[in-house]
């Protein structure tokens, strides 16, 4: 007993752990520069994951598929070789090649414009800020309604077209 | 430090499902649209992505060709994109 007096241990009872445990004000701000350094480290490497992620489309596969078909390097053997997976008959085929003759008919400077519009290596990957975009309002709606939408002609849009939308 | 660690790679983790599960299918669809849409109308839908006007005109150029591809065709094309999305991971959007 110590006739109710604390002693300078009991007067601290977790003093050996504050340093370790509880580390003090100083130390998460960052003047301790090991810990700065980490938190830096830390908050970069996520900041470049974070993008990663976004720039690509979400499926490497598809990313594939529409990098072949731009490339213009890329014979149309290969190409079928690489769609193999995809393309269970001759017609379908036949329809995947014409679409990639459509884009080796190109010139070099368009296919490297369609690029931009694409998330794939040379395009400026639009793609990564598309869902922050709100659907447009379709202007179906403003002719059945009686208004006048732009100047050019819509007579010949459908309901099926502006569900799309 | 730790603790600290684990919550940003769990956000990390979230947001890395959120942006894939987002993205992939936005870009079938467009594609898909691609196909289908006439030109008024498919101007007016990627609009919203604010592209560069000359990224824009080369895509319209390659759509000249692509429209003059047989209906059944593009339909085959279209099925094709849709098991392209279900080895993905996705429903197929393009329906």
């Amino acid at each position: 007993m110590n006739n109710g007096h604390l002693t300078d241990s009991q007067d601290v009872p977790n003093e050996g752990l504050s340093s370790s445990f509880c580390p003090g004000q100083h130390q998460l701000y960052g003047e301790n520069k090991e810990v700065k350094e980490t938190y830096l480290f830390t908050v970069g490497t996520m900041y470049m994951m974070w993008e990663f992620v976004l720039l690509s489309p979400g499926c490497a596969v598809l990313e594939d598929v529409v990098e072949d078909t731009i490339d213009l390097a890329l014979s149309m053997t290969e190409y079928l070789a690489a769609l193999q997976e995809f393309v269970s008959d001759a017609a379908t085929a036949k329809a995947v090649v014409e679409v990639k003759q459509c884009f080796l008919n190109q010139s070099n400077e368009t296919l490297a414009d369609y690029k931009k519009m694409m998330g794939i290596p040379g395009g400026e990957k639009i793609w990564k800020h598309q869902h922050h975009f709100s659907v447009n309002k379709c202007p179906m709606n403003d002719r059945i309604n009686g208004k006048t939408f732009g100047s050019e002609d819509y007579r010949e849009w459908s309901e099926t077209d502006c569900r799309l939308l | 430090m730790r603790l600290s660690l684990s919550v940003l790679l769990v956000t990390l983790a979230l947001c890395c499902c959120e942006a894939s599960e987002i993205v992939c299918p936005f870009l079938a669809i467009d594609m898909s649209s691609f196909l289908f849409t006439n030109d008024p109308l498919y101007k007016l839908q990627i609009a919203k992505y604010q592209a560069p006007p000359e990224a824009v005109e080369a895509k319209f150029e390659v759509k000249q060709c692509t429209d003059e591809i047989s209906f059944e065709n593009r339909v085959l094309i279209k099925k094709t994109l849709g098991k392209i999305l279900l080895k993905c991971g996705f429903a197929d959007f393009t329906n």
